[in-house]
């Protein structure tokens, strides 16, 4: 642990104010496409510091370095804190960040009402400054109120398209989500009354006092188990997923990608972070519950695979596979061991640029078959949009671990931690592992296949009675809203529409989108080493 | 939905045709009865009228009550437990009477300033985390603008003819008592918000308290006065400039202070002399941001939830 010398460990403090100060302006800027661009402006200001930071902490040797937000030292003031980890994590959400919202550009200006698109990227810009917060943080206090802004936020742009599903759907997301911010906050409120402490470096010190004279051993158990249920709730681990699939399928293309992408994973690294910096991973271990995190991912890799396969709606069936691989990230976290860690931060990061664009394909899919979400009306939608569909094969291929990509390594990476465990994790991980995968091969190839192959020309146009084309417009209920006049029209339309709109116009921003997703997603898959080191030096000095 | 359903299949067939996305199980998609603008959902017989469809929600609607009054229980058994193991509250010896509660006792009017020393230890030893608090405040009420705020584009007739209605029968019944008490009660409300909030660094108050009396005038003046009469001083602009515009002074003077702080600079903002009005560096500045952002929150709710406008 250093103290900050040096001007660029001002960078992450900086990038903190800077996305908050972006999300406060927003209200003055009426104009959505303005709103949009300085967005786009922030996000790549913030990722330009965190690669300054990420060069400057590797050149001094990969150490942690100490922030002292105010006048005041460790016990008594805020501190934020950053070592190799953090600023890789946040580099890399900078980037899946700003390419969701690229891919998903014209679907913004689409669903989100004209007047209010200000507000959405409000709420983007907010939302960055709080999964930047709840990486640098710490403090377990400052983690929970930037927790709250994140919950708030996300909810914010599930429902910023609106139609009724999203209503409905926010308001699950917003329960499960509140409850689980409410048993983190029961966690750290009792752990202060055990510690006297909220900042993560003196906790550990009487963390660590009271495991070595016993005091206290019920309460600090209780105190784990509900900070690690509340992160499990808000990240969908298996039994608490049920908000996701409602949440993430019927959210504007860009929020889903969000959603899936980062703001799981927010809290996941926060919980990393205080089983490294206040629990220790062996206090863990002795309380059983790295155990139990491994039992609840392994049957979320399952069953959020079998629920997959059941899925005929394809934004639901993708949020679906999200509950499987937050399952994996639990599962590595689980296995106890450093390398278990190392592998959950990098699934983290290869899901992390995996389903974004598997969302924003999907949502550029779904665009090109007349705004329809069942795999029965995307039949051939790949050849009308050939970039999304290459980049919903790669993404589908990845999920899967084909080699090359970014799935494979951190599927390696899993099997290595469960070989260095005991017997018994060895067989039970690496059981999951097979049936998962295979599962992930039986819902990802059906999709990809269907959508290369070309749509049978009679039965596609006339196959489908009106109960289909009420399915449609409830599926896409922001596009029916407010257009009075022209409701009347649109189910004698339908047909026509779909025949007029053979080729899809695709936009600029979503073709650079889905190159630097594609490009990442291989980078990660074959050149995973470098990143695997910076990882594990990050986690040595966490 | 599809004909060919009811012929019998071979097993390749049938995967084909799931493959093909054709065969739809059944699942619980989330339902919707109504398109926003009043349109009706066509009922789908098979889904709604269906009889096991309809007795497994039954049964599970009793699950679901068994098993939430099995949880708490379990959970508020579980919590006692806990509590009963934990410290007791307020004694000498616990472990939150430690270095930390002790230096903000006994050095914090020295360090900050502020006689008030929860306004010290919020406004300063902690004041990252309150300016997350006050962005939490913020994001709230900007999410609600998100949700509930009328878009010129999207007139809504019937709640508007509702809220027509509702001004004139206001104005009809003139509430003689209400708007007399409010006459006289509102400066004074006004006044004591105002002193809360700038003597929070000083007495017991500040920035939440003193706001939140000044959100209750506002609520106050409108709900006797009228909505339109309000907005002549006080419309969405307005309520903009007042909610965005202390934040970002807020996070500009912090930023200053953080920035000074973390690199050991020289800070040109001093303590000054504990207990007079003008002292404890920027806490005043930030109490009276911290109050203007919480009185409009609190009256940016109450006027977003009734009429949908500010």
């Amino acid at each position: 642990m250093h103290e900050a010398h040096n001007f660029i460990y001002n960078f992450p403090f900086f990038c903190i104010i800077l996305t908050m100060v972006g999300g406060v302006v927003m209200p003055f800027i009426r104009n959505g496409w303005i709103a949009q661009k300085i967005n786009m402006g922030i996000i790549a200001a913030v990722g330009g510091m965190n690669v300054a930071v990420l060069c400057q902490l590797m050149v001094d040797g990969g150490k942690t370095v100490t922030y002292m937000m105010g006048h005041f030292p460790a016990p008594f003031g805020n501190e934020i804190r950053f070592g190799p980890m953090e600023a890789i994590m946040a580099l890399c959400f900078c980037l899946v960040m700003g390419m969701s919202i690229l891919g998903g550009l014209k679907d913004i200006y689409h669903d989100v009402r004209k007047g209010k698109q200000n507000l959405y990227f409000l709420m983007i810009n907010l939302l960055l400054c709080s999964l930047l917060a709840l990486i640098y943080t710490n403090d377990m206090f400052t983690g929970y109120v930037f927790i709250e802004i994140n919950t708030i936020a996300a909810c914010a742009i599930v429902m910023s398209k609106d139609s009724g599903e999203t209503i409905v759907a926010t308001i699950r997301y917003l329960i499960m989500s509140l409850l689980g911010s409410g048993l983190f906050l029961m966690g750290i409120s009792m752990l202060y009354g055990i510690t006297g402490h909220l900042l993560m470096v003196p906790l550990k010190d009487s963390i660590g006092d009271l495991v070595t004279s016993g005091q206290y051993a019920i309460p600090l158990t209780v105190i784990i188990g509900l900070i690690s249920l509340g992160v499990a709730i808000k990240s969908a681990l298996y039994p608490f997923h049920s908000w996701l699939p409602g949440a993430h399928g019927s959210a504007t293309t860009s929020s889903s990608a969000i959603l899936s992408g980062l703001v799981l994973k927010g809290y996941i690294i926060l919980l990393i972070k205080v089983i490294y910096r206040v629990v220790t991973p062996e206090v863990m271990a002795e309380l059983q519950i790295t155990n139990v995190l491994l039992v609840f991912g392994v049957v979320g890799m399952i069953m959020g695979s079998v629920r997959a396969l059941k899925e005929r709606h394809i934004k639901r069936m993708i949020a679906y596979s999200s509950v499987a691989q937050i399952g994996y990230i639990f599962m590595g976290i689980g296995l106890g061991s450093t390398v278990g860690i190392m592998a959950a931060c990098f699934h983290i990061l290869s899901h992390a640029f995996t389903k974004p664009m598997l969302f924003c394909s999907a949502g550029a899919l779904v665009d090109a078959s007349g705004h329809n979400y069942d795999f029965k009306k995307l039949r051939g939608s790949a050849l009308k949009n050939p970039l999304a569909g290459i980049a919903f094969t790669v993404g589908g291929l990845s999920m899967i671990g084909i080699p090359l990509m970014a799935g494979f390594p951190s599927k390696l990476y899993f099997s290595t931690g469960a070989i260095q465990g005991d017997w018994f994790r060895l067989g039970v991980v690496l059981t999951a592992l097979a049936i998962s995968t295979v599962l992930n091969a039986l819902y990802y190839l059906p999709a990809i296949i269907n959508m290369w192959t070309p749509k049978k020309s009679q039965e596609a146009s006339h196959g489908h009675d009106h109960g289909d084309a009420h399915g449609a417009h409830d599926a896409h209920g922001g596009d029916a809203h407010g257009h009075a006049e022209e409701l009347a029209n649109v189910e004698d339309h339908e047909d026509e529409h779909e025949e007029v709109h053979e080729k899809p116009r695709i936009t600029v921003s979503f073709v650079v989108s889905m190159v630097i997703f594609l490009a990442s997603n291989f980078a990660l898959g074959i050149f995973y080493q470098p990143l695997m080191n910076i990882i594990e030096q990050g986690i040595s000095v966490l | 939905m599809n004909n060919s359903t009811n012929r019998p299949q071979k097993p390749w067939e049938k995967f084909a045709r799931w493959v093909n996305g054709d065969s739809t199980p059944e699942d619980s998609v989330l339902r919707r009865d109504e398109f926003p603008d009043g349109r009706k959902r066509v009922a789908q017989p098979e889904k709604m009228i269906d009889g096991t469809a309809v007795g497994r929600i039954r049964r599970f609607r009793k699950f679901y009550l068994a098993a939430s009054v099995v949880i708490c229980c379990l959970f508020i058994a579980l919590m006692l437990y806990t509590v009963s193991e934990m410290p007791p509250y307020g004694a000498v010896d616990v472990p939150t009477n430690n270095e930390v509660a002790e230096k903000y006792i006994m050095d914090g009017v020295t360090e900050t300033g502020a006689t008030n020393i929860v306004a010290g230890m919020i406004l300063d030893y902690r004041a990252f985390d309150t300016l997350g608090e006050s962005t939490v405040l913020f994001i709230a009420i900007m999410s609600v603008v998100l949700l509930l705020r009328k878009d010129k584009e999207y007139v809504n007739d019937e709640e508007d003819l509702r809220i027509l209605e509702e001004q004139r029968i206001q104005e009809q019944k003139p509430n003689v008592a209400l708007k007399t008490v409010a006459f006289i009660m509102i400066p004074f409300i006004f006044l004591f918000g105002i002193y809360v909030i700038l003597n929070g660094h000083i007495s017991p108050g500040g920035g939440f308290s003193g706001g939140a009396i000044l959100g209750a005038g506002l609520i106050l003046y409108a709900n006797s006065f009228g909505f339109t009469k309000l907005r002549k001083f006080f419309n969405f602009k307005v309520f903009t400039a007042f909610t965005s515009g202390p934040l970002l002074v807020y996070a500009g003077l912090k930023t200053y202070s953080f920035f000074t702080g973390a690199n050991h600079l020289y800070s040109i903002i001093g303590p000054g002399t504990p207990g007079m009005i003008l002292s404890a560096g920027i806490i005043l500045p930030l109490n009276i941001c911290v109050g203007m952002i919480v009185a409009c929150t609190m009256f940016g709710f109450y006027a977003l939830f009734s009429k949908g406008e500010i």
